[in-house]
Formats: C-alpha cells, sequence, structure tokens
C-alpha cells in the first residue's frame, strides 16, 4: 500500500487527519513490538477495525490528490530511516524494502497512469477472494512492520522484526508479480528450445 | 560429456530474447540461477491468482518467472528487470 507521508511522520503530524490516523494506529504498533511474529493477527486486527480502514482509505485518497510526487520522495525518506536504522543494528533489509517501493510504486503508476487498467488487475479481488485477502494482510502486515521498526528500542526487537519483513517482502513479491502479469495481459507464448545440460543451456541462451 | 542437470529445461523464445539483451554480468548470474533451479537446489515462489502454475526467483536486479509442475522439466517464461526505484 502507498504509505502517505504525513502518516509515516509518526511524530508531529500535521493535519488532524493524520493525527487521528496515528492515534488510531498506535495500540496496532504496541501489539507488534510485543511480539513481531505476531504481526499477521495483528493486521487481521487492523483490517477489522472499521474506524481504522476508514481513516486508511481517506488518508491515501488526501495523499494521491495532494502532491503524490512529495508524497513519494517523503516515504523514500521515511524507508531510508528504516533502512538506516536496521543497518546499525548489522541487519539487511534492502531486499525486502526494494520489493515493497516496487510495489508501492507500481500501484501508485497504475492508478494515476491508467485508472481502468488498474480496475480491471484488480479484478483479482473479485476472482481470487482467499488470496486477495491474504494480499491485504500481507500489505498491512508489512506497513506496521516497517513503522514498528522505527519504535523498536532493542537489537533482538528490531532482528525480529527484520525477519518478518524480509518472509512477507517475499510473499508481496508473488502478488506484485501477478498483477503486472494481468496489467500487461500476459500469456505463455509455447514455442521453446529444450536444453540437457550447461553446455546446452549456453548454447541455447546464446551464450557461447 | 558434460554432467546432466536434475531436470530438464525449456526455454521460451521471450526468455531468449529478454536475456539476449541483458549485461553480461547478469547473464551470468542467471544462468546460475537457471542451473541451481535445474539441478533442484533452490525454490522459487508461486505466482498467484490466473498465474498460480508460475513461480518467481530473484537475481539480482533481475526476476526469473518459470514453471517446475512438470515432472523433471523446468519450463522459463521470461526474465524482467525488476522496477523498484529503491537502491
Amino acid at each position: 500500500m502507498i504509505i502517505p507521508s504525513s502518516f509515516i511522520k509518526v511524530e508531529g503530524s500535521e493535519s488532524t487527519l493524520s493525527r487521528r490516523v496515528n492515534e488510531h494506529i498506535e495500540r496496532y504498533i504496541r501489539l507488534v513490538l510485543e511480539d513481531p511474529s505476531n504481526v499477521e493477527a495483528v493486521a487481521v486486527k487492523l483490517l477489522n477495525d472499521e474506524e481504522a480502514m476508514l481513516l486508511f482509505a481517506s488518508k491515501m485518497i488526501e495523499s494521491i490528490r495532494r502532491e503524490s510526487e512529495v508524497s513519494w520522495r517523503s516515504y523514500l525518506d521515511f524507508l531510508g530511516t528504516v533502512e538506516e536504522k536496521f543497518r546499525d543494528a548489522g541487519i539487511d533489509v534492502s531486499e525486502a524494502l526494494e520489493v515493497v517501493v516496487e510495489h508501492d510504486e507500481w500501484k501508485l503508476r497504475s492508478l494515476m497512469e491508467d485508472l481502468s487498467k488498474y480496475v480491471e488487475v484488480m479484478s483479482f479481488f473479485v476472482n481470487y477472494q482467499g488470496e486477495a485477502e491474504r494480499y491485504l494482510v500481507v500489505s498491512f502486515a508489512l506497513l506496521l512492520l516497517l513503522v514498528s521498526s522505527l519504535k523498536a528500542e532493542t537489537p533482538r526487537q528490531l532482528r525480529a522484526i527484520g525477519e518478518e519483513l524480509a518472509r512477507l517482502a517475499n510473499e508481496l513479491e508473488s502478488y506484485l508479480v501477478t498483477f503486472m502479469l494481468m496489467e500487461e495481459n500476459y500469456k505463455v507464448e509455447g514455442e521453446f528450445e529444450p536444453a540437457r545440460s550447461p553446455e546446452e543451456l549456453s548454447k541455447v541462451l546464446g551464450l557461447e | 560429456m558434460s554432467e546432466q542437470f536434475k531436470h530438464e529445461a525449456l526455454v521460451e523464445n521471450r526468455f531468449k530474447k529478454s536475456f539476449r539483451n541483458i549485461d553480461s554480468e547478469h547473464q551470468e548470474l542467471i544462468f546460475e540461477k537457471m542451473k541451481q533451479l535445474l539441478n533442484n537446489e533452490i525454490q522459487g515462489e508461486y505466482l498467484k491468482g490466473p498465474y498460480k502454475g508460475l513461480k518467481k526467483v530473484r537475481v539480482g536486479k533481475y526476476r526469473i518467472i518459470y514453471s517446475d509442475h512438470e515432472p523433471c522439466r523446468v519450463i522459463f517464461y521470461d526474465v524482467r528487470p525488476r522496477e523498484s526505484a529503491y537502491t
């Protein structure tokens, strides 16, 4: 999901809406910090919190309507801060963050450039409801982990958050690639060349 | 005669075309990853919904899309650049 810039400034947010989102999410962040491996259950709780969802939706619309480029830069700054905190603790989360950004960037681009195409891709939510629900859990769990990481106080807490971040980003990537393929209506071509050994594969790929 | 892979590779034309446009350093990395997949040393993750038979695996700045649902066969469909602005 696209994280609105003012939302991610956990402290000192300016608008009333941002303040309300921050206040509302606080209790979920506390739960994640208590046990990062429980983040998916916390995300489910958050998804069932109607007021929180309404606030999130409003915040996302506000952030897209306003200067999306500014929001996006703030978002990247936020992720930079997250990565730095992990790096200082000797934990590499760069691959996970790359996937999260790639996903959010794809989503933002789709929304801004071709809304009808995006809506078409989101037929996924109608046709694959079980997987769609899981996608929401994964997305919100990642959001909770990212915000929680900034509030983590011990290396152990941060390590546990980092492990969950890597695992869930990997799962998010499966959805991302699926959406990308749906967007371009990807179809298998059906013309193949076989290879049974490294030499044959090398030849097929034109490496020789 | 060189050692055979555990699984046969089938490489789709689209994969070959994409592969040819990649720099040699990444070509080597992708080639190594393909060998690992063909020797059953690593596993990617399944895609979802309409593409649930396909899998993806990351290789540096690229991503291989393939399937291994047929016994003793790995089908390579495409290799694509990852599009992350965050590096």
